[in-house]
């Protein structure tokens, strides 16, 4: 799969010059498995694949990646040691070699010739930026969720996507399972009647912009600090982020309507067929007394269909579930894989389904089909953008405590300059998108 | 199950940053920090700034102030947010202000730091001068350009120019394209980054031919690949319309970047192009390497107009008997999408030698069978199911891949027509074990309420458990809830207790009044009474809460075994801390709760349930309980957790007054609020041991 144009320069003449030289492990063996013996996939058809960032979450797409016989790991990169060796243990055992390549920084990973796509599951804070990256490289990519921290990192990764003409595949894997791939063809197919609310299980939205206290740097070699920050501005190190704790810091952390939206609202937005625009009203909701401000954000699309963004009121299905309501009934689903339906009527339409809603596996199997064939992948750049971006307009509506109109062509809020200096952050040099 | 544990510690790292302390850890005074990210006075953010030093509490005031500053920031705050530019740990947070003031003010102090910083503090000044896409700004860039900057500086002058897109930036990108002589890739992707970027707002703008120049400019061996084919791709798309020719000679062409470059130009071109370009690629198709032959059917069957649909239906059937594998495939793959224009060849292919090929190609082609519309298929199907005999279906029977196919396809399309050849099928003695699966997998999916009981019958030789409860579930998804409970009631009902055992996950699955009833009597018999009250303490059918509520509370009180009297106020406690019920029923649930659990383990589980009720009254309730000593602190924590979630607006007036007169019901409602809460909190002070509870107290205090 990888191309055979030539470079102008060299892999090392880039370490060199751009000053990032490390060790590099290049296989000198190949085992029968990569040569395509013993009847599995020829190499000519097979996915070389790295891995930028794997904790928890990344670890289980990396799993059903090495799982495939048309995909070989070949590199990790993470800015922890004691990682990058994790994710080379688990490889080289699956491999029963000593191949897995172990890398820093990413650029160096991404610079090879023999990579040609990656697995992205760094924190949050990273995602648009290792992505652009990768595909200024030319690599496809499978990114976990959220794909951006604002509006405007939304739009420069569809268009650095668009731009170089990767395959990139949003982590929001419910786009390929079952329970939801019906409970969006039952909306659209009319048995519904005209649609009229959907609804995406999000979570609180808050964040914090509070540090935690400064403790002592380690070495860079087992953690880089500077490189875990990216983009995001200076702040000392404390190791709870490292390990996991940057949820719900506004500067690594988009707030719960994202961290579950993502996935939900970019399903109310396929479902109700509005993958390339996104709601013009945001209001958010206050209790009934009118003292506080809730979770519950309702959205409005240009025709009029609602779409209601809340935590709490589902029917039990799982997590991340979805509801889409018409005229004449609706259909609930979630995590579990179990459907809901508002009549016996609609109960013909439904089927049973065994695969939990966070299993990455046929969405992985997708992506991998459409790096091989070029196509544009469920969950690609361009409507995963505008699921994100609905989300972002929702928690800017929250942090000002008021409704918002935003334009979605403009990609502006219509007459409100606040909500407008909401829509991006500036990014640390010498990070650009 | 590594998928649910995944889950759940998601969940629980979601639930703690909820309920994450909003103060900080550095020694800024709380209110201080609040004035900060709050207040509409610019002149106090300006102050914030302009005390010197970069201590941590230092950078953190300034980050606050820089961030309110994005918000309501005037030219007043430039010259304080222009000298933290030459600072590494501040740059950035003034740029957070400077990108969003607007006027000139913000582009003199950015083009002022450009010239006069270095490395990366210039290399953030200039980004900031590309994100406001200052034009003026570019004479600048050329100076320092002139003056040979680092490559750093270099890239980001680049990429700003990109951002900028006019005319003269253009002109500049263009002359660096041609003049670069830097063999840094760093600053070479940066320069072909800039370029695309450019070329692109050309392109939204309308300009086609600035922007066709521009992506042609990177067609050259000064860049790496990567930007090659992006620029080849774009630019064969951006004059507006194909030019055959060079699409035909990038997908014959040695180069796999223009070969891939060209590939998505195919999915992606007019669908007025097609009648032009689709006959001219179909035909060069035959004399293509396997692999870009297979890639390039994928792409044209990927493509939704009705020309290419007609065009390729010959050429993917034609294909669907390639020696290759991998073509075969790709025809089959793409049938599914363009098959629609000829039923038949579906037919064809469902009774062709293909279901005896590679399953993955089979699996395409049941696919492309199951997407045509019309019932041709499904007479076709069962035509094939009324004619199998039982040698046929035996096990000494060749390969039976093409009948599983068959099957399968009946299953997808929900041929309900077959169901008694199905049932005939399933219950063939010696039937190969797949074959008699797939029946029945098929006959779970068009089973109807009149005909559960043949279903039923035809389930009687299974032995696998997981199998049949499987097939049940998926039959009774889809039956009407109340009949299909009855029915099951009933089966329920004459079995034996090892079936009966079996039947409990398939009524909590289905749910509602009937299913309810029968495992809420099981529950009272003595040999079902244990899996009969673990599954009322999973059930999940949320119109039934009240109903199971009922239920549990009733075990609780009046069951004989203890086992049974805790399993049924833990479940009930469940009811109120999950469904989604008024919330005066869930707070009297759980004082129902409370005062019927008789272990102090269970009465502290009614203590979790009010941080998920974010309302004043949920809080009141708990501090309700703050009279018992044994259970004081766990009321305290649960009231101090809803207040620190609770999110009060403020009134219009000052509430720590009387209400003045005229007050609006919804001002005069805040007031109440932050009167309750911050009342609430001063109790906890007084009374709670735990100096943690008192400063998180504290702190809600002090948010108002």
């Amino acid at each position: 799969m990888s191309d055979s144009g030539k470079r102008p320069v060299s892999r090392r003449g880039f370490l060199k010059l751009s000053g990032l030289a490390t060790a590099v492990a290049v296989p000198m063996f190949l085992p029968g498995r990569i040569l395509g013996l013993n009847g599995t996939t020829a190499p000519s058809a097979r996915i070389n694949l790295g891995a930028i960032g794997i904790q928890s979450r990344g670890f289980e797409d990396l799993r059903v990646f090495v799982g495939r016989e048309d995909v070989q790991f070949r590199a990790i990169c993470d800015i922890q040691k004691k990682q990058r060796e994790k994710i080379k243990k688990f490889a080289d055992e699956q491999y029963g070699n000593t191949d897995c390549a172990m890398y820093k920084d990413m650029e160096d990973l991404l610079v090879r010739d023999d990579i040609d796509a990656v697995l992205i599951a760094t924190g949050d804070r990273w995602h648009t930026m290792a992505s652009i990256t990768a595909a200024r490289f030319g690599k496809d990519v499978y990114c976990e969720k959220p794909l951006s921290l604002t509006i405007e990192e939304s739009r420069a990764l569809a268009n650095a996507v668009n731009r170089y003409g990767i395959v990139y595949q949003a982590g929001t894997q419910r786009r390929n399972i079952g329970n939801f791939m019906l409970a969006a063809k039952i909306a659209q197919s009319g048995k519904l009647g005209k649609l009229t609310e959907v609804h995406a299980n999000t979570l609180w939205p808050a964040t914090t912009q509070n540090w935690l206290p400064a403790e002592t740097q380690p070495g860079i070699e087992e953690c880089d600090w500077d490189r875990w920050l990216g983009a995001c501005p200076w702040r000392p190190y404390n190791p709870a982020y490292v390990a996991g704790a940057w949820r719900g810091h506004y500067d690594f952390h988009g707030g719960g309507i994202l961290e579950w939206g993502s996935h939900t609202v970019d399903l109310c937005q396929w479902a109700a067929q509005k993958d390339d625009t996104a709601p013009v009203r945001y209001e958010p909701q206050f209790s009934e007394d009118g003292s506080s401000i809730t979770g519950v954000i309702h959205a409005y699309y240009a025709d009029g269909l609602k779409l209601v963004m809340r935590e709490s009121g589902w029917l039990g299905l799982g997590t991340c579930s979805a509801r889409y309501v018409g005229e004449e009934g609706w259909v609930e689903t979630g995590d579990s894989g179990r459907m809901a339906v508002s009549s016996d009527a609609l109960r013909g339409e439904l089927k049973y389904f065994g695969m939990p809603g966070t299993s990455p596996v046929t969405h992985i199997a997708e992506f991998v089909d459409c790096v091989k064939t070029r196509r544009n992948p469920a969950a690609n750049a361009n409507v995963a953008a505008q699921s994100h971006i609905a989300s972002h307009c929702a928690y800017i509506a929250w942090q000002l405590g008021r409704p918002v109109e935003f334009d979605p062509v403009a990609e502006e809020f219509k007459n409100d300059a606040d909500a407008n200096r909401m829509r991006k952050r500036p990014l640390r040099a010498p990070y650009t998108l | 199950m590594k998928l649910k544990i995944y889950s759940f510690l998601f969940i629980a790292a979601i639930l703690c940053f909820a309920q994450m302390p909003l103060s900080s850890a550095l020694a800024i005074d709380a209110e201080y920090q609040q004035t900060l990210m709050r207040t509409t006075d610019e002149s106090v953010l300006i102050d914030a700034l302009a005390k010197e030093g970069e201590s941590d509490d230092d950078v953190f005031a300034k980050s606050l102030a820089c961030k309110r500053l994005a918000i309501i920031g005037t030219d007043a705050a430039v010259p304080a947010l222009a000298a933290m530019l030459p600072s590494e740990k501040l740059n950035v947070y003034a740029r957070y202000a400077l990108e969003e003031i607007p006027g000139e003010a913000p582009n003199a102090a950015l083009q002022k730091a450009a010239k006069e910083l270095t490395g990366l503090t210039a290399v953030g000044a200039i980004d900031s001068i590309g994100v406001r896409r200052d034009a003026s700004a570019l004479p600048l860039f050329r100076e320092l350009l002139g003056a040979a900057p680092g490559n750093d500086v270099r890239k980001a002058i680049y990429l700003a120019a990109g951002n900028i897109a006019n005319d003269e930036s253009a002109a500049l990108l263009l002359e660096a394209v041609a003049g670069e002589a830097s063999d840094d890739l760093v600053v070479r992707m940066g320069l072909g980054d800039a370029v695309l970027a450019c070329a692109d707002r050309f392109e939204k703008a309308g300009n086609s031919e600035k922007s066709a120049e521009l992506f042609e400019s990177l067609v050259c061996d000064k860049f790496p690949v990567c930007v090659q084919k992006a620029g080849s791709y774009r630019a064969l798309l951006a004059r507006g319309g194909v030019s055959v020719d060079k699409i035909l000679e990038k997908l014959q062409g040695e180069k796999y970047c223009c070969f891939s470059a060209a590939l998505k130009t195919l999915r992606e071109f007019s669908d007025e192009d097609a009648a032009t370009v689709v006959p001219a690629v179909i035909a060069i198709v035959p004399n293509l390497p396997v692999d870009r032959k297979a890639l390039v059917l994928r792409a044209l069957g990927d493509r939704k107009d009705d020309a290419t649909r007609q065009a390729m239906l010959p050429l993917l059937i034609e294909n669907l008997n390639n020696e290759s594998v991998e073509v075969q495939l790709a025809a089959a793959k793409a049938l599914a999408n363009v098959g629609k224009y000829d039923v038949e060849a579906a037919i064809k292919g469902a009774r062709a030698e293909k279901f005896q090929a590679d399953q993955a190609v089979v699996d395409a082609l049941v696919a492309a069978a199951v997407a045509m519309p019309g019932d041709a298929v499904d007479n076709a199907m069962l035509e094939i199911v009324n004619g199998v005999t039982a040698e046929e279906l035996s096990q000494d029977a060749a390969d039976s891949t093409g009948f599983a196919a068959v099957l399968k396809i009946i299953e997808e399309r929900r041929t309900s027509a077959a169901a008694p050849a199905l049932v005939k099928i399933a219950n063939t003695p010696n039937v190969k074990p797949e074959l008699r699966n797939g029946a029945l997998d098929a006959l779970s999916e068009i089973v109807s309420f009149d005909n559960l009981s043949l279903f039923v019958d035809a389930l009687e030789n299974e032995s696998d458990d997981a199998r049949i409860d499987w097939l049940l579930r998926a039959a009774c998804t889809r039956l009407p809830r109340e009949e299909c409970a009855a029915e099951i009631v009933k089966i329920f009902e004459a079995s034996d207790l090892a079936k009966k055992m079996k039947l409990f996950g398939l009524l909590k699955q289905i749910g509602g009044p009937t299913a309810l009833a029968c495992v809420e009597k099981a529950c009272w018999n003595g040999e079902t009474s244990d899996p009969a009250s673990a599954t009322l303490g999973q059930w999940n059918s949320p119109d039934d809460a009240k109903a199971v509520a009922e239920a549990c509370l009733k075990l609780a009180k009046e069951s004989k075994e203890n086992k049974y009297r805790v399993r049924g106020i833990r479940s009930y406690i469940r009811i109120p801390r999950q469904f989604n019920l008024p919330t005066a029923e869930r707070l009297a649930m759980c004082q129902t709760a409370f005062e019927t659990a008789v272990r102090p383990e269970d009465k502290s589980l009614v203590f979790d349930i009010f941080p998920r009720i974010v309302e004043v009254s949920s809080a009141q309730a708990a501090m309700s309980y703050a009279g018992q000593a044994e259970y004081a602190e766990k009321a305290f924590e649960a009231t101090v957790i809803v207040a620190e979630k609770l999110n009060l607006g403020k009134p219009d007036f000052d509430w720590k007054g009387a209400n003045p007169e005229g007050a609006s019901a919804e001002n005069i409602a805040k007031a109440d609020a932050i009167r309750t809460i911050t009342g609430l909190m001063k109790e906890v002070l007084g009374k709670t041991t735990n100096d943690d509870l008192k400063g998180r107290a504290q702190k809600v205090i002090d948010r108002y």
